[in-house]
């Protein structure tokens, strides 16, 4: 057995694996809710029922729309905001020393905090809530990144175009972009999940539609099952985003990155 | 030589000075020197007298801090790196077109590059990226890609350092060859006497730091018939050998 399983396809044996994976923890929940009442814990069977349910009364395609709408929106907006002072903060060492602790305290701030604040600022029932956490929390991600990926250019490949007169667009786009490549794809993938994560918590406190706030519903009446089968959404959306998207996107543009085959 | 219509480079009373955690540390001391063109000019001097800081100078990567380096608008410069200097990123042969491109079109471009690459061994490796490739082989990589500009000037910081023999000799036939058919002009650094006096035309010794150029050696013999079997050119070999190890000491 253990033998056939190592001579099997790479990538049969991943899914193989993982599937497996997610099989122990499924029979693991359902023993465990034969255990403890719905309320409680619902079994996988209630949980896809409830599911069932919001898929045919249309809530879930509508919230999973309004979320989904505004995480993008916002991630979109706090990666470029975080790109963009990653590029200003390189070109002036003054500017650098002014904003880095301003950033860094923003960074710090509980998420709970901006929260409020927004609530206060923006009001319930509104985007701008969501956005603006998912913006105040990911535009650090995306900066430090950036900023690193900025610092980690090899100047010596820099000196050579130079030297061989390569003209300014295209040091950007077979110098910088390559190099920075690694570093935005990274910022992507850990920016993303936090925009996600900040999207619900926002909706969850300060609004009146989308998937934080059935959650937040389902909490109020005690529907545990579907507050069972948002998290289920959410997770597989996270999965599809990070395993559908993000990981072959990286693979992509990291093709280059090959083992040495002679040494 | 002294025409100076075919000189491509000129250095005029070069100084380079490096501020350092201990204090100022003098490397470059009134360095003159110019090349002309079709020429090969060896420097030869001990490690770490700055011969790649006198490159840099020549090559405009670095300022001097006093003095005067003119340059021909028509020189071509190209620099073969002493650790290569390749985009990951990009395949071999687009790591030679990413620099020819800056020179000449598309169509011109690409024969000259599949002859270097085929006269180098490297056109089976095209579509290889540059971390499939062993020191060897990378260190090929850029001396075709400096080749491939069709330069005036050749810039090359220790090219053969670190490549075993048959390599060596095989780089410095295609580099002769070449040199033979496109009549550019070289400075080669290198701690080598055997490799400065079977190239150069001339060699400059440089002293230790702060570095000067202390003589220079004029190898007239014909490059095909050098080899250190005559006595004329072993006595040079000799004479170089013993001013590197006298400043060694």
């Amino acid at each position: 057995m253990r033998n056939s399983i190592s001579k099997m396809n790479p990538v049969l044996r991943k899914l193989l694996i993982s599937t497996t994976g997610v099989l122990v923890v499924l029979i693991f929940w359902g023993l465990l809710s034969l255990r403890y009442h719905p309320l409680i814990l619902p079994s996988p069977y209630e949980t896809l029922q409830a599911l069932c349910g919001l898929w045919t009364s249309g809530a879930l395609w509508t919230n999973l729309i309004i979320t989904l709408r505004r995480t993008i929106i916002g991630y979109a907006l706090g990666f470029m905001l975080g790109c963009l002072l990653a590029l200003l903060l390189q070109t002036s060492k003054v500017l650098s020393e002014l904003l880095r602790p301003i950033i860094t305290m923003v960074q710090v701030i509980p998420p709970i905090i901006w929260v409020v604040l927004a609530v206060i600022w923006f009001g319930i029932a509104d985007d701008l809530t969501p956005v603006f956490l998912i913006l105040i929390v990911t535009f650090p991600v995306a900066f430090i990144n950036v900023f690193n990926g900025l610092e980690s250019i090899d100047q010596h490949l820099v000196e050579m175009a130079k030297l061989y007169r390569c003209p300014n667009r295209k040091m950007i786009t077979k110098i910088y972009l390559p190099a920075l490549s690694p570093h935005l794809v990274s910022a992507a993938s850990l920016g993303i999940s936090l925009a996600w994560k900040s999207t619900i918590f926002a909706e969850y406190i300060g609004s009146s539609k989308g998937i934080g706030y059935a959650l937040s519903r389902a909490n109020s009446y005690l529907e545990t099952d579907k507050l069972f089968a948002w998290t289920l959404v959410l997770i597989v959306f996270m999965l599809i985003g990070e395993y559908g998207i993000l990981q072959p996107l990286k693979k992509r543009i990291t093709r280059w990155n090959l083992h040495d085959q002679h040494s | 030589m002294t025409n100076t219509a075919s000189c491509l480079l000129h250095l005029n009373h070069i100084h380079k000075t490096y501020s350092q955690r201990q204090g100022e540390l003098q490397v470059l001391e009134d360095i003159s020197m110019a090349v002309y063109a079709h020429e090969i000019v060896a420097i030869v001097g001990p490690s770490g007298c700055g011969k790649t800081t006198l490159l840099n100078i020549i090559s405009g990567l670095i300022p001097a801090d006093q003095g005067e380096r003119e340059i021909s608008s028509k020189a071509r410069l190209a620099y073969v790196f002493q650790e290569p200097r390749l985009l990951p990123w990009l395949t071999v042969e687009a790591n030679i077109a990413f620099v020819q491109h800056n020179y000449f079109a598309p169509a011109m471009a690409a024969p000259i590059r599949e002859r270097l690459l085929m006269e180098t061994g490297l056109w089976a490796y095209r579509d290889a990226y540059p971390s499939q490739l062993s020191g060897g082989m990378k260190q090929r990589l850029e001396i075709v890609r400096a080749l491939a500009i069709k330069p005036s000037l050749l810039l090359m910081d220790e090219p053969f350092k670190s490549l075993d023999m048959a390599l060596k000799y095989q780089l410095q036939k295609l580099l002769l060859a070449e040199y033979a058919r496109e009549k550019f002009a070289v400075v080669l650094i290198t701690h080598d006497p055997q490799e400065a006096v079977l190239l150069a035309d001339r060699v400059l010794l440089l002293s230790d730091k702060p570095t000067r150029i202390c003589h220079e050696v004029y190898l007239e013999m014909p490059r095909k018939d050098r080899t250190l079997k005559d006595a004329k050119l072993y006595q040079q070999y000799e004479g170089i050998m013993e001013f590197i190890l006298k400043v060694n000491e």
